[in-house]
C-alpha cells in the first residue's frame, strides 16, 4: 500500500483510545518532582538571604517588600534556571519521553515552578504583615507600583526560564549576561563622561533596565537635619515604559526558547 | 513434564511443542485429562512467543489431542490417542535426526544402522522375531512410497 | 487482530539524514499488529535512530509514518501515550528519587498504570523500593526501566537494546516477563538488540538494518525455512554452479570441504548439492542469532529479493 494510499483511508475500523495525561496530573506531578528534589532548598535559602541583605535604596524606612525587592527579584532570575538544572543534557531525553507535548511539559514545570515561588513569596508577604514598622511608618503602595514589583518578578522568572530552557548551562549563561550587563554599563558610563547623544541617555535611562527593576521601589526621601522627614514614591511615568519594555522582551525570549522557530531550532 | 525445544531444530517451533505433547502421550508422561501448562506459562517457561504457543495447542486441538475447557485451561482429550501413522511420523523425524547426527560424525548410513541393530539387541530391546518384524516394515514402506527421494 | 493498514506500526520510504549523512534510506517499515518484531543490526545502523523517529523524538527528512494509525511527528504524546518505551540508555534524570517516588512520579503520567502488575515486576526484578535512583546498579536501573516500560500495559512495546547491563540470571527473567505480558496483552513488540540470543524464540518478525537500508524483513519461520549451513566434501578445482553460487552468503572452500551459508531450504540444499556432486556431510538450520550474523556478514549488495530474481533467472528456472 503506497503511502498516500494510506494517508487517504478515512474510515478505519480500529481507532486506539488513546489514555491521554491531563494537565493538572503532569503539574501536580512537576510541583511534586521539584518539592522532593529539594531544588526548593535554593529557593528558600535565595529568599532568606533576600530578607537579611535587601539592596534597594533606603532601606530599613520602607515597606519591607519593597526593600527586599531588588534581592528577590535576582532570586526569581535563578530560580527560573535551578528548575531546569541537569547535570547532562541527556538527562532532558527523559523529559521528552513523557507522553506530553514537548510544549505543554516544558510549561508545566515553569508553571510548577512559578507556583512553588508565588508561595514562599506568599510566606514572605504574611510574615512582613508582623514586621515591626518603619520610623513614621512608610506611605502605602500606590497600586502601579504593585504592579511595577509583579511584573518585574515575573520578567525575571521568565528571563530565567528562558535559559534554563534554551541553554545546557543556564546558570553560568545567566551568570555571565548579568557580570557581561554590569561591565557593559560601567564602560559606557565611563566612556560617555563626556557629553554622549541624546538617544543613548535615553537608552539608558528611560529605557534602562535598572529603571525596569529599580523604578517601582525607589523613594524620594527628604531629609532635614540628616533625618528622613518624608517619603515618596518616584511618578509612575519614570519607570512604567521601561518595566513595559523588559516585561515584554522576557516574554518574547521566554517563548522563543518554549517553541523555537524552525531557523532556531538546534539540529534534531 | 519438561518441554523443550531447540532453536536451531529446523522444524518451526509450534511443530516442535506439538511433538513434545506426542511424546509425553507416547511415554505416558501425560495422560488423557492432564492439564497442559497454559499459553501464558509455556511460553515464559520456554521463553517463546504466546502466539506461537497458541498456534501449537489449536493444531493440536484440530488434530483431536488437546481440548480447551473454558475457564479451566488446556487439557489432553478423553479420545487422545497417537495413531499408528502419527508413531510413524514421529519415528520418521526421530530416525532422520539421528542420521544426520550419524552423517555429521562422518558414518554412512548402513554403518549406522548396523550399529542401532547391534546395540538394540545388546539391550534386549530387538529380539529376531522383532528384528525381522523391523526389515519386513521397512521394506514394505520402501516399496509403498518408492519415489520419496533420499532420506 | 485485523490487517488493517493503520493498525501496526509502519513507515513508508522513511529517510533521516544528519547532514551529509544518512541515517536511514528509504526504511519501509511493515509490524504487524501483535507481532514481536526483532529489529537487527549492526552499530550505526540507524535502528536507534528509526526508534526515536516512531516516538515522535526525532523528525524525519522525508517519508511518513504510522503508529496505531497516528503520525508522531503530529501527536508525539499521543503515540508516546500509546507505548512502552525502553531507551537505549541508563541515566535518570532525577537520580535523588527513590524507587517508590520514581513509580509514583511514572504512574502519574499514565492513566493506565497498573498498580499491582507494577509491584509485581518490582519483586520479580528484584528491585529495592528504597534505594534513591542514584544509588542503583546499571542493571538494577535497567530493571526499573522495563517496569516504567510495562507497568501502564501498553499496546505496543519498543525497546532499545534491554537485555545491556543485565546479569545472565536477569536476562532469563526478563524474557519470560517478557513471553508473559505478551501472553496477556496481545501486545506489539520491536525490540532492537544484538543480543539476539536473550530474547530466544519471542522474535515472530525479523527486520535486518544495514546502513539505513531494510535489506530483509520476514517472518522469523519463514528465515528458518530459508537459511540452512551445510558441510560438504568437494572434490578437487570444485566450482559452484551458479544455483549455488547465487544462494551463498558465505563459504569456505578448503581442502576438499566445503563449509558454507545457503539461501535454500534445508531438502533444497541437499538436492543441489548432490547434484552438483559434493557430498553432503551436515546440514544445519540456523539459530535466529545465527542467521542474522551471516545476513549481515553477506556481501552489501545482497539482499533477498535480488538473490530470487537471480534464481528465477537461471537456466532451467528454480530447481
Amino acid at each position: 500500500m503506497s503511502a498516500r494510499e494510506t494517508m487517504l483511508w478515512t474510515a478505519p475500523t480500529f481507532r486506539p483510545v488513546i489514555p491521554r495525561v491531563a494537565f493538572r496530573e503532569v503539574l501536580v506531578a512537576q510541583l511534586w518532582m521539584l518539592w522532593d528534589s529539594r531544588r526548593v532548598a535554593v529557593l528558600v535559602v535565595s529568599l532568606g538571604l533576600a530578607m537579611f541583605i535587601p539592596l534597594a535604596p533606603g532601606h530599613g524606612m520602607m515597606p519591607f517588600l519593597v526593600g527586599i525587592h531588588v534581592t528577590v527579584l535576582l532570586a526569581a532570575l535563578l530560580w527560573g534556571a535551578v528548575v531546569w538544572h541537569a547535570q547532562d543534557p541527556q538527562h532532558r531525553m527523559e523529559h521528552r519521553e513523557m507522553p506530553v507535548d514537548f510544549r505543554s511539559h516544558d510549561l508545566a514545570r515553569v508553571l510548577a515552578g512559578a507556583l512553588l515561588f508565588a508561595g514562599a513569596y506568599g510566606v514572605i508577604a504574611v510574615a512582613a504583615l508582623f514586621a515591626p514598622p518603619a520610623i513614621g511608618g512608610p506611605p502605602p503602595l500606590p497600586a502601579w507600583h504593585l504592579f511595577g514589583m509583579a511584573a518585574g518578578l515575573v520578567a525575571a522568572y521568565l528571563f530565567g526560564s528562558a535559559a534554563g530552557i534554551a541553554l545546557r548551562h543556564p546558570i553560568a549563561g545567566l551568570s555571565i549576561f548579568v557580570v557581561g550587563y554590569i561591565l557593559l554599563g560601567q564602560v559606557l558610563t565611563a566612556v560617555l563622561e563626556r557629553p554622549a547623544s541624546r538617544f543613548v541617555t535615553e537608552l539608558l535611562g528611560t529605557w534602562g533596565l535598572e529603571v525596569a527593576i529599580v523604578g517601582p521601589v525607589a523613594m524620594h526621601t527628604t531629609m532635614v537635619r540628616g533625618s528622613p522627614t518624608s517619603f515618596a514614591f518616584p511618578a509612575a511615568t519614570e519607570w512604567v515604559p521601561a518595566v513595559c519594555l523588559w516585561l515584554g522582551v522576557s516574554i518574547l525570549l521566554f517563548m522563543l526558547a518554549l517553541a523555537p522557530p524552525r531557523f532556531l531550532r538546534r539540529r534534531a | 513434564m519438561l518441554f523443550h525445544i531447540d532453536e536451531a531444530d529446523p522444524r518451526p517451533i509450534y511443530v516442535q511443542i506439538m511433538d513434545e505433547v506426542r511424546r509425553g502421550l507416547i511415554t505416558g508422561k501425560l495422560k488423557r485429562g492432564d492439564p497442559l501448562p497454559s499459553v501464558r506459562e509455556m511460553a515464559a517457561d520456554l521463553s517463546v512467543n504466546p502466539n506461537t504457543v497458541k498456534q501449537a495447542y489449536r493444531e493440536l486441538e484440530r488434530e483431536g489431542l488437546v481440548e480447551p475447557r473454558r475457564g479451566e485451561g488446556t487439557f489432553v482429550a478423553d479420545t487422545a490417542r497417537v495413531s499408528r501413522a502419527e508413531r510413524r511420523t514421529l519415528a520418521r523425524g526421530v530416525a532422520e535426526r539421528a542420521l544426520w547426527d550419524a552423517i555429521r560424525h562422518g558414518l554412512s548410513a548402513e554403518e549406522f544402522l548396523a550399529a542401532a541393530e547391534v546395540v538394540a539387541r545388546q539391550r534386549g530391546m530387538l529380539t529376531e522375531a522383532s528384528a525381522a518384524a523391523v526389515s519386513a516394515a521397512a521394506a514394505g514402506a520402501a516399496e509403498t512410497s518408492g519415489a520419496e527421494g533420499p532420506a | 487482530m485485523s490487517d488493517h493498514p493503520l493498525d501496526g506500526v509502519t513507515t513508508h520510504g522513511l529517510r533521516k539524514e544528519f547532514g551529509h549523512q544518512r541515517a536511514l534510506d528509504g526504511v519501509n517499515l511493515r509490524v504487524a499488529p501483535g507481532a514481536a518484531y526483532l529489529m537487527a543490526g549492526e552499530n550505526g545502523a540507524g535502528k536507534s535512530t528509526l526508534l526515536r523517529i516512531l516516538l515522535g523524538l526525532q523528525e524525519a527528512t522525508a517519508g511518513t509514518v504510522s503508529v496505531l494509525g497516528l503520525d508522531p511527528a503530529v501527536d508525539g504524546a499521543g503515540v508516546r501515550a500509546l507505548v512502552g518505551y525502553m531507551p537505549d540508555r541508563v541515566e535518570f534524570e532525577h537520580g535523588w528519587m527513590s524507587v517508590d517516588a520514581a513509580l509514583r512520579f511514572h504512574a502519574r503520567y499514565r492513566p493506565r498504570w497498573d498498580a499491582a502488575y507494577a509491584a509485581e515486576l518490582i519483586g520479580q526484578l528484584e528491585l529495592p523500593r528504597d534505594r534513591r535512583l542514584a544509588g542503583l546498579s546499571k542493571g538494577q536501573r535497567r530493571r526499573l526501566q522495563l517496569v516504567f516500560t510495562l507497568a501502564h500495559r501498553p499496546p505496543i512495546v519498543v525497546m532499545d537494546e534491554p537485555t545491556d547491563a543485565l546479569d545472565p540470571r536477569m536476562r532469563e527473567r526478563f524474557a519470560q516477563l517478557l513471553s508473559a505480558y505478551l501472553a496477556d496483552t496481545d501486545a506489539t513488540l520491536i525490540l532492537s538488540t544484538h543480543a539476539i540470543a536473550d530474547v530466544k524464540s519471542i522474535p515472530t518478525d525479523v527486520g535486518i538494518l544495514r546502513q539505513g537500508q531494510l535489506v530483509l524483513q520476514c517472518k522469523r519461520e519463514a528465515l528458518r525455512n530459508r537459511l540452512v549451513r551445510v558441510s560438504a566434501e568437494v572434490p578437487n578445482d570444485w566450482l559452484p554452479p551458479p544455483a549455488i553460487g547465487v544462494r551463498t552468503i558465505s563459504e569456505e572452500h578448503r581442502g576438499g570441504m566445503l563449509r558454507a551459508v545457503l539461501w535454500a531450504a534445508p531438502e533444497e540444499a541437499c538436492a543441489l548439492l548432490e547434484s552438483a556432486g559434493a557430498a553432503t556431510t551436515s546440514l544445519d538450520a540456523l539459530t535466529l542469532s545465527e542467521a542474522v550474523v551471516a545476513m549481515l556478514a553477506a556481501p552489501p549488495s545482497w539482499t533477498p529479493e535480488a538473490v530470487e530474481v537471480e534464481i528465477a533467472l537461471l537456466p532451467g528456472g528454480v530447481l
